[in-house]
């Protein structure tokens, strides 16, 4: 098991020194970088001497090593638009796209789990064909599509929420931590929960899309090839009820390739905001990555694709680690 | 008989010690106001940038020398008590005797100085030089009276001074890093910058030793940068802002039939025209191609349709009531497709050409819009543009770039919004050789310009830039467009006058 | 990412069927599967669609009408003389046409961007599978950056450094996809790597070109059409993505996404720019799954995505 993880974990610092290194390679490729940070009224002195400040006259190799090495500290710089480290700036951005991810995949449980199991107990009744459809045009339908429908309808058309943004413009965030939703909850304030729920529904409902439908026919999938498992006859015959039998038993049984399928969802949900925090405008680390793609503010896309990029491959080691940990195959190996 | 003193003395000492409590609690009863004036100002330090907005951040927390009250064409004396002007080349300012800066330097002869010279300072990295460069030096007379003298006369300083003129108080600011001068401002200012949380929002609050009596009404002004029409409108909407710009005419109908909103509209001073890449070897170098696209352009079908006549057609780059404007100029390129196609052909064009066509996004009223309206207009008479909105930074970029070895030409949509009201300085910046938003290079234009800085008679002055306007237009140099209404969004109960150069000053605000 | 693609081997039944009559048997497991058989109609139609554009189209669709700008559905212009069947956008261009021309754009890309994900994961596949040991550590470990790498960022730096245009958005789309191929044919080269007639072959002296072209590539090509026909729906998306977020195929060329794009501006003043191509997307994908769905069923069940 210890050599799995570590092997694991060395994989996950390959692949993370991997993303660096093409990170660099953008910033390389795009030109000049020396010329990209300079105001609009530079000098040839200017240039010259950002270029030996920031070290662009040195060779290539060793730019790149100490790249890696500013990296490893999560030193990419500062921001040319904002004049303030680069990470900084990302890492701002941050609680408001992992409480996007986060509620937009608990939704998603909240849907996936009741019906993919109703689904699978109810095989090729109506019900399920309902349910299979339904996440079949949901893994069809654009989700930013789906998002401005949603406006149309909810907030243009009844007025019931917000068009965009976390909270409402006119008040102060009373939030300590940046995570509006959960500190809302966690402390009882109900003026900021209820505002950042509000301002969080359209948006969860808009990423979460794609994983509710997989998730669904996942759980559905799941549950079906547990359910035709002997065990599940045995806890039948053995007089209990239908609810336990399929809630507790299977679901237990099943839960273990959930468990990583669904971790990995969240991954991609973490790393996939990008175009709900577009219609949203919802001040996430996507959006922040499109801004400072359209003005060429190169620092703040690298630490932006770095910090996502580490994120997803975190989570997945963690997803990786709890299989072979529920796995008792690999746990006592 | 005492004791009457008595009673007497210890009322009017009562009611002296509380009326101007009372009238200050009147004046400062509002808690907070909400702006959203579309982006966010990028620097507070007031010496470095020359963006509009800036200019009018930078009145919240510092104060300029001269200031244009709302609806009225002069200059008054605003952090000076008085402006005489001595000769044609030196300007005398009699300072407001103990008024401080919220640091407890105070804002006397010496800060004039160090203020006015720090944008000249060598290497001190700004775009302001032009608008200081007439100071040749600024002599402290006394304590509170200091002389500025000028290389050569400049009426036109004095209205700079009002936008740019921001007094700072030297010792600070001496030693200040660029970074920290960025985003902590120490000013004389109305207000004092409290907050500034990047993108989200900044809090201005009172100052409470502000020398002007019955300035600022409203305690905390708060900022928000909302660039999205729609969101901006539904924030008025929801009350969740107070005032908003730039409002699209496609809202103006709902915010009028809004409950608690009302919309303010006034003539603008933004006039917005195509320009061309002059300098660089390309079909616009000939001048039948540029009349060709002038031809091209309907502007009477923009002003109504596209920005539904909130707007008027420009003939000049000047604007009412700036020197040398001429109610009566006419432009001399009708809308004729048929035209632009023939002279296009004449040109050695006969099936048009590609171009590049560069608008910012995003940052005047439907900016995207128009361009992409006029990159159909030039399409349908055979130039084919290769239409390119981008943010305003990468804007600034490609236009700064235009002089780097390898750039293409292009043709690009922008609006100079001539708030100063000075003459010299709006044709400069699009028609000089080394105008900030020139790409335009005519030696008798700069021989002209420099001409009016040493032409004291106002009725020659205005000649001088009529004449220009007259050249600039025969040769094409630009293909005037419009000029915008200012059209702001409020809610009933905000009291405002409406200024028409696109400036929102928060001390002048108030609620009901 | 486990896909847990058993590939390699067909559905019994199903080698025997196809040798027998490959396009009669398919074609008659099409017309029993009802859903299929819509997706597979309306495709056919929205290819035509893409063919005939100019036909079908009823106006120009980058004409601009700006009196008539941001007009509603089924309205009749007076100026132009036309009839809006689904609008006009804010430069008053028939939405329907737009529309209509814009299938274009997103079939050839989706087209391009599995041909060629597909030969590079094949490629891939096929050389960690039958190559190994350190060929098959390094394309793994590249697969896993690939996979590490959070798809829409990957998709804004590239586009960071080239510019959007029509090549790059099929070179994203090609790189989101092709690892998803290269595992499943690596499966599948390895299983058949240890097949019986395989290890006849090297014993009796054919040269492993041979091998390759003749007895592998045939048998992982199965697992990559099913690959291909479950992603091409994902592509489409995608692509309209890109567009949306302006990153895609730049304009005048109209896309779907990028017609969604240009109205999400106008979402409160005329929702039909945003809505309809959001439609066309979800008829087109969706009549992709369906038919994808049933050649996964036909050829081989047991991959899963």
């Amino acid at each position: 098991m210890l050599r799995y993880i570590a092997g694991r974990c060395l994989q996950a610092l390959v692949v993370l020194c991997g993303i660096t290194a093409i990170c660099f390679a953008i910033l390389h490729l795009t030109g000049d970088p020396a010329a990209l940070m300079l105001p609009e009224s530079a000098v040839q002195e200017d240039y010259d001497e950002i270029r030996s400040r920031m070290g662009f006259d040195r060779p290539l190799v060793e730019q790149f090593a100490q790249y890696m090495a500013n990296a490893a500290r999560l030193d990419f710089g500062t921001s040319y638009l904002q004049h303030r480290p680069a990470m900084a700036i990302v890492l701002d951005r941050l609680p408001a796209t992992f409480e996007l991810a986060v509620v937009a995949f608990i939704m998603a449980l909240i849907i996936a789990l009741p019906v993919g199991i109703l689904s699978a107990t109810h095989r090729n009744t109506p019900v399920d064909y309902a349910a299979m459809s339904t996440a079949l045009v949901g893994q069809s339908m654009p989700n930013f599509w789906l998002g401005l429908v949603l406006i149309l309808i909810f907030s243009l058309g009844l007025d019931l929420l917000p068009t965009s943004g976390r909270v409402a413009f006119g008040i102060e965030p009373r939030a300590v931590t940046g995570f509006y939703f959960f500190e809302g909850l966690f402390r009882l304030d109900w003026v900021l929960f209820s505002d950042a729920l509000k301002h969080i529904l359209l948006p969860a409902m808009t990423a979460g899309l794609y994983s509710s439908a997989r998730l669904t026919r996942l759980v559905r999938s799941s549950m079906l090839d547990v359910l035709s498992e002997d065990y599940v006859r045995t806890a039948r015959a053995k007089g209990l009820s239908e609810w336990v039998v399929v809630n507790v038993h299977a679901l237990k049984n099943a839960s273990i390739p959930l468990v990583t399928m669904a971790g990995i969802e969240l991954g991609l949900l973490l790393g996939g905001t990008v175009v709900t925090e577009t219609v949203f405008a919802w001040p996430g680390i996507g959006l922040l990555t499109i801004q400072a793609l359209q003005s060429d503010d190169f620092p703040v896309i690298q630490a932006a694709v770095f910090l996502l990029a580490f994120i997803f491959v975190f989570v997945n080691l963690v997803v990786d680690v709890m299989y072979a940990w529920l796995d008792p195959r690999i746990r006592y190996a | 008989m005492r004791k009457l003193l008595l009673t007497l003395a210890a009322f009017s000492l009562m009611a002296v010690g509380v009326a101007p409590h009372e009238a200050f609690a009147k004046t400062i009863k509002n808690a907070t106001i909400t702006i959203s004036l579309g982006s966010e100002v990028d620097t507070m330090d007031p010496h470095t940038t020359s963006s509009a907005l800036a200019t009018v951040f930078h009145r919240y927390t510092f104060d300029t020398l001269m200031h244009r009250p709302t609806g009225s064409n002069t200059m008054v004396p605003w952090a000076a008590k008085e402006m005489i002007q001595i000769d044609p080349k030196t300007i005398e300012f009699r300072m407001r005797e103990g008024v401080k800066f919220t640091n407890g330097e105070e804002v006397d002869a010496q800060a004039v100085q160090f203020s006015l010279m720090r944008p000249l300072q060598p290497g001190f990295k700004t775009v302001q030089t032009r608008i200081f460069r007439v100071i040749d030096r600024v002599e402290v007379v006394s304590k509170w009276v200091v002389r500025v003298h000028m290389k050569s006369t400049d009426p036109g300083l004095l209205r700079r001074l009002a936008d740019w003129g921001h007094l700072v108080p030297p010792k600070h600011y001496s030693t200040l890093s660029l970074d920290d001068a960025a985003v902590k401002p120490v000013g004389s200012g109305p207000y004092r910058l409290v907050r500034w949380q990047k993108g989200v929002e900044m809090v201005f609050e009172a100052n409470p030793d502000y020398w002007k009596e019955d300035a600022p009404h409203v305690k905390t002004v708060r900022a928000v940068p909302i660039k999205e029409d729609g969101t901006k409108v539904a924030a008025l909407l929801k009350r969740e802002v107070d005032l908003i710009n730039q409002v699209p005419a496609q809202y103006i109908p709902k915010l009028e039939a809004g409950a608690n909103t009302r919309v303010e509209a006034v003539r603008g001073t933004r006039v917005f025209h195509l320009g061309f890449t002059h300098g660089m070897d390309s079909p616009l170098k000939d001048i039948r191609v540029r009349q060709a696209i002038a031809h091209a352009i309907d502007r009477d079908v923009i002003v109504k349709h596209v920005v539904e006549g909130r707007g008027i057609v420009a003939n000049q780059p000047l604007h009412e009531w700036t020197e040398g404007y001429d109610a009566k100029r006419t432009w001399p390129y009708n809308y004729d497709p048929n035209k632009s196609k023939k002279l296009l052909a004449d040109a050695g064009h006969p099936n048009g050409f590609e171009i590049d066509f560069v608008t910012a996004d995003g940052r005047y009223t439907k900016d995207k819009e128009v361009a992409q309206s006029i990159a159909g207009m030039l399409q349908a008479v055979g130039v084919r543009v290769r239409f390119q909105p981008v943010v305003w930074k990468r804007f600034v970029d490609t236009f700064r770039g235009r002089v780097n070895p390898g750039a293409k030409p292009f043709i690009y949509y922008i609006g100079y919004g001539n708030g100063t009201g000075d003459s010299d300085a709006a044709l400069s910046a699009v028609a000089a050789c080394n105008g900030a938003w020139s790409a335009y290079c005519d030696p008798e234009i700069d021989k002209a310009l420099d001409a009016t800085a040493s032409t004291v008679d106002l009725k020659k002055r205005a000649a001088i830039f009529e004449d220009i306007t007259q050249r600039l237009a025969k040769d094409a140099a630009h293909v005037m467009l419009w000029q915008e209404d200012s059209v702001y969004g409020l809610q009933k109960d905000i009291v405002w006058k409406v200024r028409n150069d696109d400036r929102v000053y928060a001390w002048e605000l108030d609620r009901r | 990412m486990p896909e847990r693609a058993v590939a390699g081997t067909q559905a019994p039944g199903v080698a025997a069927r196809m040798r027998a009559a490959p396009m009669a048997d398919a074609w008659g497991s099409l017309l029993r599967h009802k859903p299929a058989l819509l997706g597979a109609l309306v495709l056919v139609a929205i290819a035509m669609m893409a063919l005939f554009s100019p036909w079908i189209a009823p106006f120009d669709p980058a004409q601009h009408f700006l009196g008539e700008a941001r007009r509603a559905p089924l309205t009749w212009l007076e100026s132009s003389n036309r009839f809006a069947l689904l609008g006009t956008d804010h430069l008053g261009r028939d939405l329907l046409s737009r529309i209509v021309y814009a299938s274009r754009v997103t079939l050839i890309v989706s087209f391009a961007a599995v041909v060629i994900s597909g030969f590079i994961g094949v490629v891939v596949g096929v050389a960690a599978g039958y190559l190994g040991r350190w060929v098959d550590v390094i394309c793994m470990r590249l697969v896993d950056i690939f996979l590490a790498f959070p798809f829409e960022l990957l998709a804004l730096s590239i586009v960071a450094v080239t510019g959007p245009s029509l090549t790059v958005v099929v070179v994203v789309m090609a790189l989101r996809v092709w690892v998803v191929y290269a595992r499943v044919v690596r499966g599948a080269t390895l299983s058949v790597k240890e097949k019986d007639f395989v290890q006849a072959a090297v014993a009796l002296g054919a040269s492993e070109r041979r091998v390759v072209l003749v007895h592998v590539l045939p048998n992982v090509l199965t697992p990559a059409i099913v690959i291909a026909t479950l992603y091409v729906g994902r592509l489409i998306l995608i692509e309209s993505a890109l567009s949306f977020l302006g990153i895609g195929v730049p304009p005048p060329t109209p896309t779907w996404g990028g017609i969604l794009g240009d109205g999400r501006s106008y979402i409160d003043t005329a929702w039909w720019i945003a809505f309809f191509p959001g439609l066309a997307i979800m008829f087109t994908v969706l009549s992709v799954n369906l038919l994808g769905d049933w050649v996964r069923d036909y050829l081989d069940p047991r991959i899963q995505t």
